[in-house]
């Protein structure tokens, strides 16, 4: 734990994180500048409150508003980031051309968890991957929860972690994007867990090379006795150089006879580990679906099974672990047509692999939003596959019903409201109704929370 | 279960009897989660079968040594020396921790592979019975190829810890060994080339790789020896002789008909100590790669017996050493050792036997040659570090397993 009396930081952006890095910070007597771009009155109301909380009758908390001004820069020693900031962004480019060291939450986090001469390092489990980050981080701190541990869930799931280490947890479950790994230069978790790769967020980080480096300076800076659980499905995911050890899992097989890995037979989860074969439960028991959901369990598994965790506890909380909100969240029947919910596919692979998790019944999906501007090849193809019809809204509709009818696929109805989608879902009774837009929302909703919760609002409305 | 009764309780009981000097300062300790007694049941394998060897060197070579340097200890005062040097790395490399290895994979195999390198160069290395194997710096001689036998298992070991074995990594790790072999085939000598082979199957067949490359690998492998084999008439003569011995029993058959006499003469007891009559000239090499004969006339079948049950208990407890290993890099590492020295053992057995053609490889432990000892206690070492670091993983199981499966007991009672 590093020293913070009287240390100058500035914690740039004011969110869920920065608020908790201020008050973590000036509980252990740091002098605290928080700096925003955005005017004080755009910043949302609740973050306000308890940054004034913060403020009051303190001299070392500052706050700015409106711009990040030259103060922010130059007078600190050391400067926490919000993720939101791109590394091209003027302030950052500023601040490393005076040297400042220049650090995520995460990193800090890391960095105040190392431990002393009295303290053992706090373990680390980091997940991070493009989809299914959020249903791992949850699923593996629910299931050490189940078995005991004190192991909440944190970082950009929702819960900053720097609001956690007062608590004494026994383990950390981070999701950890690449925005904030790209600030985290010696970020090394004890148990770092990599699902999958697809292009996103390209514009953020440059390029696709800088986001895949990001992702992998992760495993990167491991000690010996680290461990990275690695997806081997994904090529450029099973290529990672790390400098721990590894743990595979596959769904499709890869890895059944390696000497330590987790994988799928017969449909049971599997995991070789400890010099033995251990069969945690079959598919039909855990309740979250999908082949997606089947790789976030086997990175669960493999992450509890390096946390010391036997398989009967795994099984315990693997198969009461139920789908979190707006990923593939089942809404209601009515009039026989099921509806699900899954807001969070904001890009075409997880539209792709929510569609492939109903392997049985075509559906029907709704679709679009914001458009990302990402190739459509792949998704017209499983469209062509899984769905019987697509219901289109939002600013993407033109382009994507003109690549669903290139590509030969003309039940496609493009409509204005996502309550217009939501009753011809019901009246064309072709199949289940999907909410998987594939695209961004902020043409039409705040966020995709917004934007789930718009939807089954319509459902429920329809019971009515 | 035995191992375990001899080595958790008292795990600091050897380093306390070496450390008793008050000039000792302890060796620096590598984190709280490295700790725990060495198997002292391998130790105790190990220090039996050099202590065999030692017996046996001697008495295999005291009419040579008495022959050439009129001192029938020579080769055994050269053979204690090792053993000495071999004790001290044995027991120095178990003290530390086994995963720093990983970050020496590279430079020792590379160093390794150098210095082969510098056999290929005729004024530096040393020539016996035709082959180059000996590098001599003043007057040291060792064996480069030795030393690539553990900086292959080392090299593999830590690339298939961190990569799945079809990473680019990994098909590196195998070109530097296959150049390694290469050369040590060049030298020429093809038995401890295919002992690296050997070790390099068993890794890439313990980290799950699919039996087809296997068996693709082994039929390759195979051919090459076989087309190597043809175009050499001196391996050719050794095949057509490990077919028929009798087929020129004063030239190439010789060895294995003088072993097979020797084995013969030995009967259930032996003649006793000493009192062996092929090594008086009969058999060649008779204190090297010969020497499991001698061990046979000497001490009879039921020496033998013992001989090779001192060396299957070596490969049960190196495997279970591999299967309570916490990290994948040290159950690999324990895998190759274990499986090098076994199959070393095997295959020089065989050989004296008549089993398998000559290969001029050595017995571990046994055989005489300093080089091979140092290193193959120093593996021995390895493993003992490997075997302090258990996991409790393991036991834990154990127990749980009975309590939740009342199935097995009530089998047992029926049965």
């Amino acid at each position: 734990m590093a020293e913070w009396k009287n240390r100058r930081v500035s914690i740039l952006g004011v969110g869920r994180s920065g608020v908790a890095t201020a008050a973590y910070l000036t509980a252990r007597g740091a002098q605290v500048l928080v700096s925003e771009s955005q005017p004080k009155e755009k910043v949302k109301p609740d973050l306000l409150a308890s940054l004034e909380k913060l403020t009051a009758g303190k001299t070392s908390v500052e706050c700015e508003f409106g711009g990040h001004t030259e103060r922010a820069v130059s007078w600190p020693e050391i400067i926490i980031t919000s993720p939101g900031i791109p590394p091209r962004a003027d302030v950052i480019v500023r601040a490393r051309a005076l040297r400042k060291e220049v650090i995520s939450d995460v990193e800090l986090a890391y960095r105040e968890t190392r431990g002393d001469a009295d303290t053992k390092p706090l373990p680390i489990i980091a997940i991070t991957g493009t989809n299914g980050k959020s249903t791992t981080t949850s699923l593996i701190s629910y299931i050490l929860e189940f078995a005991g541990r004190n192991a909440p869930a944190c970082g950009n799931i929702g819960v900053p972690v720097l609001s956690l280490l007062d608590g004494k947890p026994d383990f950390l479950v981070m999701e950890v994007s690449s925005y904030q790994l790209e600030y985290a230069p010696t970020f090394a978790p004890h148990i770092g867990v990599w699902l999958n790769l697809t292009p996103d967020h390209v514009d953020w980080h440059g390029n696709l090379d800088a986001y895949i480096e990001a992702k992998r300076s992760m495993f990167k800076h491991q000690s010996l006795s680290d461990y990275a659980v690695l997806n081997m499905d994904d090529s450029v995911v099973a290529s990672t150089i790390n400098a721990g050890e590894f743990f595979p899992f596959s769904v499709l097989g890869e890895c059944e006879r390696a000497i330590q890995s987790a994988y799928m037979q017969d449909g049971f989860f599997c995991a070789n580990f400890g010099s033995r074969s251990r069969v945690v439960c079959h598919e039909s028991e855990v309740k979250i679906i999908g082949k997606h959901n089947q790789e976030n369990c086997l990175a669960a598994i493999s992450a509890a099974l390096l946390a010391g965790l036997s398989e009967k506890e795994i099984k315990a909380g693997l198969t009461t672990f139920t789908a979190l909100e707006h990923r593939l969240e089942y809404v209601a029947t009515i009039d026989g047509v099921p509806y699900y919910n899954d807001s969070k596919a904001t890009n075409t692979d997880s539209t792709i692999k929510a569609l492939e998790s109903f392997p049985n019944n075509k559906v029907v999906l709704i679709a679009g939003g914001k458009d990302k501007g990402t190739s459509l090849n792949e998704l017209v193809q499983v469209v062509k596959r899984y769905a019987s019809g697509v219901i289109l809204i939002g600013e993407a509709r033109e382009r994507f019903e003109r690549a669903l009818r290139n590509g030969g696929f003309n039940d496609v109805y493009p409509v204005a409201t996502l309550e217009e989608a939501v009753n011809l879902g019901g009246k064309l009774k072709k199949g289940p109704v999907l909410l998987s837009p594939a695209c961004a929302s902020f043409d039409m909703f705040k966020d995709f929370e917004d934007r789930g919760r718009a939807f089954k609002e319509l459902v429920h409305s329809r019971t009515r | 279960m035995p191992s375990r009764n001899l080595s958790t309780p008292e795990p600091d009981r050897w380093r306390r009897r070496r450390n008793r000097g008050p000039e000792h300062t302890p060796p620096e300790q590598t984190g709280k989660e490295f700790r725990g007694g060495i198997d002292r049941t391998l130790v105790g394998i190990t220090l039996s079968l050099c202590g065999f060897g030692l017996m046996a060197v001697y008495s295999a070579s005291a009419p040579e040594a008495q022959h050439f340097y009129q001192d029938s200890t020579a080769l055994l005062r050269k053979q204690t020396i090792a053993f000495v040097l071999g004790l001290f790395a044995m027991f120095t490399v178990s003290r530390y921790d086994y995963r720093r290895l990983k970050k020496l994979a590279w430079p020792l195999a590379l160093g390794s592979l150098f210095m082969l390198g510098l056999t290929l160069i005729p004024s530096l290395s040393v020539t016996t019975m035709g082959s180059s194997r000996w590098l001599a710096i003043g007057p040291l001689q060792f064996q480069p190829s030795e030393m690539c036998k553990i900086a292959t298992i080392i090299l593999l070991a830590s690339g298939l810890s961190k990569y799945f074995w079809w990473h680019r990594q990994i098909f590196c790790r195998i070109a530097v060994i296959l150049i390694m072999a290469a050369i040590v085939v060049k030298q020429p000598d093809l038995g401890t080339a295919s002992m690296i082979m050997a070790s390099l199957l068993a890794l890439i067949y313990a980290s799950g790789t699919n039996s087809f490359l296997i068996f693709a690998s082994l039929a390759g492998g195979g051919t090459f020896v076989w087309h190597h084999i043809q175009k050499t008439p001196y391996q050719m003569a050794r095949i057509e002789t490990w077919l028929n011995p009798y087929l020129h029993p004063q030239k190439e058959g010789w060895n294995i008909i003088q072993a097979q006499y020797a084995i013969g003469s030995g009967g259930l007891w032996g003649q006793g100590f000493g009192r062996s009559l092929q090594k008086l000239n009969y058999l060649p090499v008779q204190h090297a790669d010969f020497v499991f004969a001698v061990v046979a006339e000497e001490f009879g079948l039921i020496g033998c017996s013992l001989l090779i049950g001192l060396f299957a208990l070596f490969g049960v407890y190196g495997f279970r050493t591999a299967l309570a290993a916490r990290t994948l890099f040290g159950r690999f590492l324990a895998i190759g050792i274990t499986s090098a020295i076994c199959t070393q053992a095997i295959v020089n057995m065989m050989v004296t036997t008549g089993l398998l053609p000559v290969t001029g490889i050595t017995l571990p432990f046994i055989s005489f040659g300093g080089t091979s000892l140092v290193i193959t206690m120093s593996m021995v070492g390895v493993l003992l570090s490997v075997s302090r670091d258990r996991g409790t993983i393991h036991d834990e199981d154990e127990e749980e397993e009975d309590d939740t499966t009342p199935v097995r007991p009530a089998a047992a009672t029926h049965s």
